[in-house]
């Protein structure tokens, strides 16, 4: 069994930090880079790119609303076309300053509120892909599994993965239960990790209600913004290979 | 009535989701007499502004506007070349933030504190000294104004007659002129190092600069930083040690009403 581990990296601006990016990638294989959308600026994407490719994970961008205020979590009304340019636009920035540090952004996973939309919308989902797929070097794109940005991207042709949430429960259509909902968010650190090995040995993912589902999943999608979440990934980590699951990118960059 | 000495912090320069240093706000109120708060240029934004002015009133600390160059990316800790007529406007706009937060929960504006890069500059810009306190004469008078004892700032702000006060630096080195030395980075000090350094200079006006000299200094308010490690311990030490040598910890306002008594 071999299985990617994701984390969002580089989301600090300026002389702020946000997370703890060594110890994420020390146990990571792909990195979702922030391009100074929600996070990030020219300078804290070097950093970022340069301590991924001394790591050798797969560079991805991480591109999400220009609303550092509010981190990119809040829903900013933009047409389809607006969207696809603030994505290209900053694809291309991190894309830009990895050249600098020898490094190739590989794919892209939109982040919060833009990522969470484009889970739902069609419109912007496909605003999303049109950017990515008009980029150079055949961009792929790491989606939630079974969402519309997933089926939007393979409509279009463009490489898609798909990821899964270790911690968080998961809906009869495949979909996550919303946060505000009890039992949305698994907190035994055991149980998550049962969990998601029992999925990697069958396909089947428990849900809420109902027998387990069949689900495709590339990546585990892991955080690092808490010392709590970083002692979560690194346990889960450890889990697996304990288990003989091979970590390793989802796409192969040579 | 023993002598009194005001203890300052910079405080809210986290900025949205970002948080600044590991020492939580309310620790360091509770330490402090004198809050520099960040007005959104080179850190801050409107809520961290709200809840500080807050904080400031609960623990009875006087609340200061804390203006710096609009650049957060650098935290205003980068010289930025414009106009000294363009910097007053900046200054006054985040000084009018801060006082209407104040407005907002009953706290009036003790004191304005510039930050960083544009503090230095205006230590020794004549002509932005001179128009920054030309103004604050018109629209705060009775604000007091924060700068280095070895600086235009001062040295105008008497001959204008702005109630000024004189920082000293409790976690930066002096130069043999008595100005700081200003570093990006700075390595976790020793609390009591720090203290005894602090409490040395209240008593004897005396401090070691980083060529080894000793010097005179003479200040109203002893400035400590929220971000360097270890604030709430080196605040804490401070505190303790001149509490224990009978110096009164009170507010910038404080501290001028009884010199000037």
């Amino acid at each position: 069994m071999r299985i990617d581990l994701n984390s969002d990296l580089g989301e600090g601006f300026g002389p702020w930090t946000m997370g703890d990016d060594a110890a994420m990638l020390s146990l990571v294989s792909s990195a979702n880079i922030a391009c100074g959308g929600h996070a990030s600026d020219p300078e804290t994407m070097l950093a970022a790119l340069e301590q991924a490719v001394a790591r050798g994970v797969v560079i991805g961008a991480h591109p999400g609303y220009a609303d550092r205020e509010g981190f990119g979590r809040r829903i900013i009304p933009m047409t389809p076309r607006a969207i696809g340019a603030m994505v290209a636009a900053q694809v291309g920035a991190l894309a830009g300053v990895a050249a600098i540090a020898g490094a190739r952004v590989a794919y892209v996973k939109p982040h919060g509120a833009l990522g969470n939309l484009a889970c739902d919308d069609a419109d912007v989902a496909r605003a999303i892909v049109g950017a990515v797929a008009a980029q150079p070097g055949r961009l792929a794109i790491l989606a939630i599994s079974g969402t519309v940005l997933e089926h939007e991207a393979r409509a279009a042709g463009v490489q898609v993965f798909s990821e899964i949430f270790a911690d968080r429960a998961y809906m009869p259509d495949g979909r996550l239960m919303p946060r505000n909902r009890t039992g949305a968010v698994l907190h035994d650190r055991d149980e998550a990790v049962d969990r998601l090995l029992r999925f990697l040995e069958t396909g089947q993912m428990p849900v809420a209600e109902g027998a387990p589902i069949k689900l495709a999943a590339q990546s585990v999608c892991v955080h690092g913004d808490s010392p709590g979440a970083v002692a979560m990934a690194l346990a889960l980590r450890d889990r697996l290979l304990a288990q003989g699951v091979t970590i390793a990118p989802f796409l192969d960059v040579g | 009535m023993g002598k009194l000495i005001d203890l300052n912090c910079d405080m809210g320069e986290g900025f949205g989701h970002w948080t600044l240093g590991e020492a939580p706000d309310e620790d360091l109120m509770a330490l402090i007499s004198s809050a520099n708060v960040a007005a959104g240029f080179h850190a801050g934004d409107p809520n961290s502004i709200d809840r500080v002015v807050q904080l400031a009133k609960t623990y009875g600390v006087g609340l200061g506007a804390h203006p710096a160059y609009n650049d957060l990316q650098g935290f205003g800790r980068r010289f930025i070349d414009t106009s000294p007529e363009e910097l007053v406007n900046d200054i006054l706009y985040q000084v009018g933030a801060v006082r209407e937060f104040g407005r907002r929960h009953g706290v009036a504006l003790q004191h304005i504190k510039p930050h960083g890069a544009l503090y230095m500059e205006a230590a020794k810009n004549e002509t932005l000294s001179l128009k920054l306190i030309d103004t604050l004469r018109d629209t705060s008078g009775d604000t007091i104004l924060f700068c280095m004892g070895v600086s235009k700032t001062y040295d105008i702000a008497r001959k204008l007659g702005q109630p000024v006060v004189r920082e000293f630096y409790a976690d930066r080195d002096y130069g043999d002129d008595g100005s700081i030395v200003f570093r990006r980075k700075v390595q976790r000090p020793d609390p009591q190092a720090v203290a005894d350094k602090c409490l040395r200079a209240c008593l004897e006006n005396k401090v070691e600069t980083v060529d080894g000299k000793v010097i005179d200094i003479e200040f109203e308010s002893i400035c400590f930083h929220s971000d360097t490690p270890g604030a709430v311990a080196i605040g804490q030490a401070i505190r303790d040690g001149l509490t224990a040598e009978g110096i009164t910890i009170a507010p910038a306002a404080t501290v001028l009403e009884q010199t000037s008594a």
